[in-house]
């Protein structure tokens, strides 16, 4: 019994012997929830690769942050690229660098945003922690294509995805630019009058600016006249040009032609082609002007504009020349010497149906009796010119034209209007907005001409140039059911068309038979353009919920000197204008 | 008494343990094993079938129509399209696209390659299976998979040419690219095997458009000839089909969309996926008529293709408007607006044969009858005098121009736009590429992204898409487009 009792004992403590000792087995468990490293942690796994750019990250500072949790877009350079740019800084190693100089390289090398090649364009990538922007592209060389940056560095392997962000790797360390706008103007004999007239009228300095500080003024966009662009236009010194432009005899003076001139050549922002092909109007720093852009083919054009029916041939940029970083913005080059057209307010009667993708649609453009769907079934606006508040809403929005051109009550321009479903309700469109023809900077009294409904239409107000600084409600309100004769004044009175006035209605219907009221013009209000360019207006119910259409014609834009009601507008698809009333 | 007890508890141990026989047996209840199946001739019959079910899949209609149709310029973004659709239109694809997923396709070739694989073993166990009907069978196969390849070919240049059914785990395996050339080359030895084979008629016009016939493996190779530049050899195949007096153009009538597109297998139908209305309706309600459509008519297909006609007394290109797509809202409407819509998916039809032969014989110094065939197709289509050009009969780049632009009225979104522009781009080693995809460009692609998009467009390999990620992430054996690497 003794023995059996020992012998338990020695079992237990070979038992517990045993589990102690498996005890001291180290159990292996996961820690984290992923495998994926982070950018640092990728560079240090091929050293082969990019040993001596991992050595730039730790000298410089940052691989704590680029080894954290974070979004970044990092380029780096493999190490023969490290080398070639050590040798062209006739240094031997990492270490012979200042600290300082390496943080701006690694800055300069980093996006906070991941940005994969999809993202890609023929222009700026989000703005670097070193305060430039890195341009982006592809080029073509022996038949194979790689993405580039900055036009300095091919991508050798792009999109490597880490857990803080994405790594391209380069062939070339990027340098940034060391010139502003204004010294690579300065530095290209290809611009030495551009230049003088740019001392002259003191916007060098404005060109030569590096203001980190106010980021809204950190970049500009030159659009440089080049010498040979200016010997076409007939200047071959700076003199003639100052001769035929200085019109106050002193280029600084903000009122002088020549300060003009240069003025209308500087844009705020960085805009490099691929961002003015984005966009179709952009200010320059010569008060209230624009240049206009578009992109015919694969040019850029500038101001190509149709004033009145008439087309004015535009300036193209020229490519080889134009998106050159400067340590401030971008310089272009412009084919032709361009300058601020002087241009008088001339009265715009608007067709809201004269849209080019209707224009372009022979098959119903002004054909009797067609209607089509403008915002395509709730999909979008057809037309790039026509805006809806709510374009996923299916409610009537047409183009409509009137299926005869007598014995109709329908008495609309060019036989077209659009009928269009507003009112304060999801279903339905808020507000409408068109985008105009150009105006001339000025005043103009604005009119709603439209053919009334009898009721349930709404109350609209309009609104220029709504969500920009030039941002102007006009006053009055136009009720979709008042017809002509809500002015109070009798139609049949021979003096009712200067009575109406008085009230803010008018004829425009050149059909229209002076006893009835079924099309009626409303004035809105006078609307202060400060800026020669396209402008927006928007038509806002005011009211209700709604359930007619407004019948919307047109809308006149006449400047406050001029006659009012002289033109009317007649049922045929063109030469519709009869003015002299 | 233990003793009895333990023999009684032994035999019940038996019985019960005996009777759940059934649920040890690894075979399922309610399905066949391939052991069971490949016994009879309606099994062969059943399975050929399923390959042209497979075909109905809305996954591959989608790559079909994509990969063929949003590189182009005919279709543009709508308000629906995703971001990796958009990448594409924009020149710009990564291998995680996700429109560059290629199972679809391997998953119809899987179909013919298991029927070829298993079909022969039914000769064994059914007396009245034939040799020359099991070769008509196999023939339809070869003929399927072979059109799945060319896709792919086409769209990803390099692919891995599986032609052993998957079918068991054993057989999963890691396989390699195979040269497009090697592809091709199997493409048309398999067509040729099968055309020989093929039946000329099943005596339905159903199943004479929607299943393979002689003429099918006809129309197929002579696209995979034109493809590989040979040009004679296209021009033969298409002769076959011209001479065979089976297909005519449907001719210009106000029933015209109704009899070719709408109601489908008609005359001029030679392959036509079959969607119906007993059976599965065709996926493309979804991305190009609902609300918040993918893609719709481009702004080159109402302005340039189907230009209207200013002249006094206009003519209407019957391809186009309401035919091809709606002018107001450029709705594609080829596919019909029906929800839902049983509209076929036109693989190849007689005016595909006609142009064919047309830009072969361009090539081949038959400029005057690649012309003649254009004024006929142009004439049952009453196109306008703007749209027509006068190449000379000797300038064969010209005329090859007319014809890709004629093909662009003709098989509007019929995904075969990118693949006529690449054949054209790369003819002659791509001594045309810039000429024809500038234009392209200019047209389809964002103004700002134009400049990278021909650049790129300048590195032949980006012609074609890069394998998805997936497949490189599981397969170790294959291998990057060098583009995309």
């Amino acid at each position: 019994m003794k023995t059996t009792k020992k012998m338990y004992g020695v079992i237990g403590l070979v038992f517990m012997l045993v589990t102690g000792l498996m005890g001291c087995k180290r159990e292996h468990m996961t820690l984290t929830t992923t495998s994926d490293v982070n950018i640092t942690g990728y560079l240090d796994q091929y050293p082969e690769q990019f040993s001596l750019f991992s050595e730039i990250i730790k000298k410089s500072g940052s691989a704590g942050f680029l080894g954290a949790y974070g979004s970044y877009t990092i380029f780096a350079p493999t190490n023969d690229a490290v080398k070639s740019w050590l040798k062209d800084l006739n240094k031997t190693s990492v270490a012979d660098i200042d600290a300082n100089a390496l943080k701006d390289l690694i800055k300069f090398h980093l996006i906070s945003d991941t940005i994969s090649t999809a993202k890609f364009t023929d222009g700026k990538l989000p703005l670097t922690e070193y305060g430039q922007f890195l341009l982006t592209g592809a080029s073509n060389t022996g038949g194979i294509t790689k993405y580039t940056v900055n036009r300095q560095s091919n991508i050798l392997q792009a999109n490597i995805r880490t857990g803080n962000g994405i790594i391209h790797v380069l062939d070339h360390v990027l340098i940034p630019a060391s010139k502003t706008v204004a010294q690579l103007i300065a530095d290209n004999s290809r611009y030495s009058i551009f230049t003088q007239a740019l001392r002259a009228t003191g916007l060098y300095d404005t060109l030569n600016t590096v203001n980190n500080v106010d980021t809204t003024r950190r970049f500009v966009t030159a659009i440089a006249q080049s010498d040979s662009a200016l010997r076409v236009a007939g200047f071959t010194t700076y003199e003639q040009l100052r001769a035929k432009l200085s019109t106050k005899n002193n280029p600084k003076d903000h009122a002088d032609s020549l300060w003009l001139f240069v003025a209308y050549h500087v844009l705020p922002g960085a805009n490099y082609m691929a961002d003015l092909v984005s966009a179709e109007s952009f200010p320059t720093i010569a008060p209230n002007e624009v240049i206009v852009t578009k992109k015919t083919g694969q040019d850029v054009i500038l101001n190509e504009v149709t004033f009145n029916d008439v087309t004015e041939a535009g300036v193209p940029l020229i490519r080889n020349f134009s998106d050159v970083s400067g340590r401030n913005g971008v310089l272009n080059d412009a084919s032709k010497y361009f300058k601020i057209k002087v241009r008088n307010p001339e009265a715009v009667y608007y067709d809201l149906g004269d849209q080019p993708e209707l224009r372009a649609q022979t098959s119903f453009f002004r054909q009797l009796g067609k209607a089509i769907d403008i915002n395509t079934s709730g999909n979008k606006s057809l037309c790039a010119g026509i805006t809806f508040q709510n374009p996923s809403a299916t409610t009537t929005s047409n183009y409509v034209v009137d299926g005869s051109l007598t014995g109709t009550t329908f008495y609309t321009a060019y036989n077209d209007y659009l009928a269009i479903q507003l009112g304060q309700v999801a279903s339905r469109h808020t507000w409408v907005q068109f985008k105009t023809p150009m105006l001339v900077k000025g005043k103009y009294k604005v009119w709603l001409c439209y053919r009334a409904q009898s009721s349930k239409a709404p109350n609209l107000q309009a609104t220029m140039n709504a969500g920009t600084a030039n941002e102007q409600t006009l006053p009055n309100i136009a009720s979709m059911i008042s017809y002509l004769d809500a002015s109070g004044v009798s139609l049949s009175d021979p003096n009712s068309d200067n009575l109406m006035l008085a009230q803010g209605y008018k004829r425009y219907s050149y059909e229209q038979p002076n006893g009835t009221k079924n099309n009626a013009g409303r004035l809105l209000g006078v609307a202060d353009i400060t800026t020669t360019g396209y402008q927006t207006i928007r038509l806002t119910c005011v009211n209700g919920t709604y359930g007619a259409v407004s019948w919307l014609d047109m809308i006149h834009f006449i400047p406050i000197d001029q006659d009012q009601k002289s033109c009317r507008f007649k049922k045929t698809s063109t030469d519709a204008k009869i003015c002299g009333y | 008494m233990k003793a009895y007890i333990y023999k009684i508890l032994m035999i019940v141990v038996v019985l019960i343990s005996s009777s759940c026989g059934k649920y040890l047996t690894l075979e399922p209840q309610d399905g066949i094993i391939r052991q069971e199946y490949w016994k009879t001739k309606e099994d062969v019959k059943a399975a050929v079938i399923g390959c042209y079910s497979s075909l109905l899949d809305a996954g591959l209609i989608y790559n079909l129509f994509t990969w063929g149709e949003i590189r182009g310029d005919m279709v543009a973004a709508g308000a629906g399209i995703n971001a990796d659709e958009q990448d594409i239109i924009n020149v710009n694809v990564l291998p995680t696209n996700s429109l560059t997923n290629w199972s679809a396709v391997y998953r119809v070739i899987n179909n013919c390659n298991t029927v070829i694989d298993f079909a022969p073993q039914v000769l064994t166990h059914d007396k009245t299976f034939t040799q020359s009907s099991l070769d008509a069978y196999l023939a339809e196969a070869l003929a399927i998979r072979s059109l799945m390849y060319f896709y792919l070919v086409r769209s990803f240049r390099d692919v891995p040419l599986k032609l052993k059914s998957t079918s068991s785990d054993a057989q999963l395996e890691n396989l390699p690219k195979s040269p497009a050339a090697a592809i091709l080359a199997q493409i048309v030895t398999d067509l040729k095997k099968a055309e020989l084979n093929a039946v000329s008629t099943y005596g339905t016009p159903a199943s004479n458009k929607g299943r393979v016939t002689k003429y099918t493996t006809q129309a197929i190779l002579a696209d995979v000839y034109l493809w590989m530049e040979q040009y004679d050899n296209c021009i033969l195949e298409c002769d076959k089909l011209i001479n065979s007096g089976q297909f005519t153009l449907v001719p210009h009538s106000s029933g015209w969309y109704t009899q070719l597109f709408y109601n489908g297998n008609s005359a001029e139908g030679i392959f036509e996926f079959q969607f119906d209305a007993s059976g599965t309706s065709n996926p493309f309600n979804a991305f190009l008529v609902a609300s918040k459509k993918k893609f719709i008519a481009g702004p080159a297909t109402s302005g340039e293709f189907f230009a209207p006609d200013e002249s006094p007394t206009p003519m209407v290109d019957i391809r186009g408007e309401d035919a091809a797509y709606n002018p107001t809202s450029f709705t594609i409407t080829k596919y019909s607006i029906d929800n839902p819509s049983y509209v076929h998916w036109f693989a190849y039809r007689y005016a595909d044969i006609l142009l064919m032969k047309a830009e072969a014989c361009a090539q081949v110094n038959r400029g005057q009858d690649a012309l003649d065939i254009v004024t006929r197709i142009r004439e049952r289509a009453t196109a306008p005098v703007i749209t027509a050009e006068s190449p000379d009969a000797s300038d064969a780049a010209g005329i090859s121009d007319y014809i890709l632009n004629e093909r662009a009225r003709e098989f509007a979104f019929e995904g075969k736009r990118w693949f006529d522009l690449l054949r054209n781009a790369k003819r002659n080693n791509y001594q045309r590429l810039n000429e024809i995809f500038n234009r392209v460009v200019e047209r389809a692609v964002p103004a700002a992204r134009q400049q990278s998009a021909l650049a790129i467009y300048r590195d032949v390999d980006s012609h074609y898409f890069p394998i998805n990620q997936n497949e490189i992430n599981t397969d170790p054996a294959l291998e990057q487009n060098n583009f995309y690497k």
